[in-house]
């Protein structure tokens, strides 16, 4: 009996439409799967670049703040009656606080290039004042 | 009707003339360019037709084309800004030989080529501007040293001219990324106040009126503008943000210069307005008195077609000898023209 079912609910148009049709879904399960292997690698790009950028933007920013935690150590200790310069330790706090700023994750609201443009030229502004001739590269890394 | 009359040409530089000034008395015209020279001319008293002459040269300063040159108010420091991305300030010694300039200061920092140097009118600071898209504010400390008070990126281009505002510590900025910025100092600290959109391409120069409320800018785009200065809850309705001045465009001329301009002069004694152009003309405008200030029309009072056999590259008014004005070009040659109104 169930094969008599099965017979007449075989519908004869099924089976040309799924062999006119089969081109069509070849190219849509194709696309289905290509889709989600594309999404995936195309995450690990992404995740692989922003890893990368974040590193590079991220040591840049702590070379900033170690030059700056440095320099104000170095002046607070010969902070000496008469030879201090306040105007190079205003100019390093103020570098200081805006790498404080810096936020840790990528809010997409904030317009962190435009920050890190203020920093680098807060850097050079304290640069000019040290008179040091210090520039960050990123050559300078260690590698392992 | 009014005429622009050529007083003398002015040979001399091998090479690009970039740059020309006045010193506050008027009496010093001073030039620069590609030969790495900055040269000062004096009215020669002996002659009879009152001829302009070279008097002395400054060199062995910088290594590269010097961009821009500027006298101190006190009219004894001159500061060159040079391709080399120095900037050298040059004092006036007194000695048995005669007067000499020496260089006795060079302020480095910028990346790259150094495009304009600029006095304030207190002489307290000093600005630069570079290709490394920064504008530096030196203060001039009282025993004739330069500290850096300020490096400003607010520019994403090249830029490309500083100028003070006549009576305040205000900087105004021209840039190759078509806009004009506006600095001040606020807690101990320089900002950008005001960004200055219109001009479709780089804006080359700038100038105030001598109220310091009016700006004339003229850049690539073949016009020139004027921006008018609006202080916080003014009469006019224009709306001003955090408690800051709003500049805005009150007039545009163009369809008159058929190439770009390149440098623009205020007169703040007579208020005429004069330009330099890459057509190799020089041309004189004035603010119609008769028009309405907040939409003021310029009125073109002179053209002089062939001013220069190749672009001019800047004009500057006389601050003391009325409708007396210097201009140079690419063809090595400076002019000094009087107008007749």
């Amino acid at each position: 009996m169930a094969v008599t079912t099965t017979v007449s609910d075989f519908d004869i148009q099924d089976a040309f439409d799924s062999l006119v049709l089969s081109e069509d879904n070849l190219v849509n399960k194709a696309y289905e799967e290509g889709l989600v292997h594309g999404e995936k690698v195309g995450f690990q790009e992404g995740f692989d670049l922003g890893n990368q950028k974040g590193a590079e933007i991220g040591s840049e920013i702590f070379f900033y703040r170690g030059f700056a935690k440095g320099w104000i150590a170095l002046l607070s200790e010969n902070e000496l009656p008469g030879e201090n310069n306040p105007k190079s330790v205003k100019a390093l706090k103020k570098l200081l606080k805006l790498l404080d700023s810096f936020p840790q994750g990528n809010p997409k609201s904030q317009d962190i290039i435009a920050l890190l443009q203020e920093i680098r030229a807060k850097f050079k502004h304290c640069c000019a004042i040290l008179k040091v001739d210090a520039s960050y590269s990123a050559k300078s890394q260690l590698s392992f | 009707m009014a005429r622009l009359d050529e007083v003398c040409k002015l040979p001399g530089h091998q090479g690009i003339v970039w740059n020309v000034g006045w010193n506050h008395e008027g009496t010093i015209l001073i030039s620069c360019g590609e030969d790495k020279t900055v040269r000062l001319w004096a009215r020669n008293i002996n002659s009879e037709n009152n001829l302009w002459v070279c008097h002395s040269i400054l060199s062995d300063g910088h290594q590269r084309t010097i961009r821009s040159v500027s006298f101190s108010p006190c009219n004894k420091l001159i500061a060159s800004a040079s391709f080399d991305g120095t900037c050298c300030i040059w004092e006036k010694k007194t000695s048995t030989e005669g007067n000499q300039y020496e260089c006795t200061a060079t302020l480095e920092g910028h990346e790259n080529e150094v495009k304009c140097v600029a006095w304030s009118a207190s002489g307290s600071f000093l600005a630069t501007c570079s290709r490394d898209k920064s504008v530096w504010i030196w203060e001039v400390g009282e025993d004739g040293d330069f500290e850096c008070a300020a490096v400003l990126s607010a520019h994403t281009q090249d830029v490309k001219k500083v100028v003070w505002h006549p009576h305040q510590d205000i900087l105004a900025s021209a840039s190759y990324d078509n806009t004009v910025k506006l600095f001040c100092e606020e807690d101990d600290d320089w900002v950008c106040f005001g960004t200055l959109k219109s001009h479709d391409s780089t804006v080359w120069s700038l100038a105030f009126d001598s109220s310091g409320k009016n700006l004339a800018t003229c850049s690539d785009d073949r016009t020139i503008k004027i921006w008018k200065e609006y202080l916080p809850g003014n009469q006019f309705g224009i709306a001003t943000s955090d408690n800051t001045p709003t500049w805005k465009c009150v007039c545009t001329l163009s369809a008159v210069h058929p190439r770009a301009v390149y440098d623009i002069s205020w007169c703040h004694q007579t208020g005429l307005i004069a330009t330099a152009s890459g057509d190799d003309a020089i041309r004189i405008f004035r603010i119609d008195p008769e028009s309405d200030p907040h939409a003021p029309t310029l009125e073109q009072l002179v053209t002089v077609p062939r001013a220069h056999e190749q672009d001019v590259n800047s004009v500057a008014w006389n601050p003391v000898i009325t409708g007396l004005l210097a201009s140079c070009s690419d063809d090595m040659h400076l002019k000094v023209w009087q107008y007749k109104g």
